[in-house]
């Protein structure tokens, strides 16, 4: 919530500002010249160090002469402020696959377009949206038909959540223990495509 | 101060260029529904399998098959997506971490097909679909040795 009040008031502001400074050049107040040109030319008092904009954060120094590009750099801030506190929160949902072969599964947080896999100890993990209320895990492997597990993790209280497969229930009526990839089958692709994995 | 209005003019000119190019990239994208059965190359249905459509423009919401080897899928191509168009839309099958078929979907045996608009009465194929989007429902695809 805190958020979102931060996002709003660093974005008004950001347009305050760009509307602001607009009205300001389009009035003459303030000019593209840098402010030592204005002072050799007589239009501003003698003030040959001043900066219209100086900010130091530790070895980062940021410094202009030209009044309209500090006042579109600060409107830039407020934007990237706004930017980073209106990104949606996210929110790690995680899980333990209860096999002894947990790592031949594929797990598909469906809704949220991603596909994990689980390591060794059956464990995986994938951020989504926190506005998500409801993941549906979709766990399968070859020859295995797809078991479903509804997740709300908004009411989940234990990370990572336990998921137990069913045993034999499902069980593919051909489970093709013999499969074995053609490589002729692969066609080869110039531009590399998006990959399958959530990043 | 002319120059000032000549760079806003340019930032303006230039961000209209980008919105423009942004929707017709979006209005070229059309969705396609594919439902297909996998088999192995025995014809015996495989279960598992996980199915997506990828093209270089992005990847579909991938699906795993059914018991009975069945998938359904909605992917996003765009439009034009035929391999001669420099982008097209491969449909990939994977068996467990393995990819075990990629090939492109103009390739792909239709059995039935319905594109979103025209066409009544003609024959359908890939042409068509890609021009409007659709159902398409493809013939049983062998996979592996």
């Amino acid at each position: 919530m805190i958020e979102n009040v931060i996002a709003i008031i660093a974005a008004v502001g950001g347009i305050i500002l760009l509307t602001g400074s607009l009205i300001l050049l389009y009035q003459g107040r303030i000019t593209l010249q840098a402010i030592q040109d204005r002072v050799q030319q007589g239009k501003q008092s003698d003030r040959s160090n001043a900066d219209a904009l100086s900010v130091e954060i530790g070895q980062i120094k940021v410094k202009s002469q030209y009044p309209t590009i500090a006042l579109f750099l600060v409107a830039a801030g407020c934007f990237w402020l706004a930017l980073q506190y209106g990104k949606g929160q996210r929110r790690l949902v995680s899980g333990i696959l209860d096999d002894p072969n947990a790592k031949d599964y594929t797990v598909m947080y469906t809704g949220v377009m991603g596909v994990v896999y689980p390591d060794d100890k059956g464990q995986f993990e994938q951020e989504v949206p926190e506005d998500v209320h409801l993941v549906v895990l979709e766990i399968a492997k070859g020859g295995k038909e797809p078991q479903k597990f509804p997740l709300y993790p908004a009411k989940e209280t234990q990370w990572p959540v336990k998921c137990s497969l069913r045993a034999t229930a499902g069980t593919s009526p051909s489970p093709a223990p013999t499969f074995k990839v053609d490589p002729a089958q692969v066609a080869t692709v110039e531009k590399e495509l998006p990959p399958l994995k959530a990043q | 101060m002319k120059n000032c209005w000549r760079s806003l003019l340019r930032m303006n000119l230039a961000a209209v260029l980008t919105l423009a190019a942004i929707h017709s990239l979006a209005s070229e994208l059309k969705v396609l529904t594919v439902t297909g059965t996998i088999t192995s190359s025995a014809g015996r249905p495989l279960a598992g399998c996980l199915v997506s459509v990828v093209s270089e423009f992005g990847r579909s919401v991938p699906a795993f098959t059914d018991s009975n080897g069945n998938f359904t899928l909605e992917a996003s191509v765009p439009s034009g997506s035929s391999t001669g168009s420099g982008n097209p839309a491969f449909l990939e099958i994977y068996w467990n971490r393995s990819l075990a078929f990629r090939q492109p979907l103009e390739s792909l045996a239709i059995a039935q097909a319905a594109p979103n608009a025209g066409s009544s009465g003609q024959a359908v194929d890939w042409q068509s679909l890609w021009a409007t989007g659709g159902r398409v429902v493809l013939q049983p695809i062998k996979v592996g040795k």
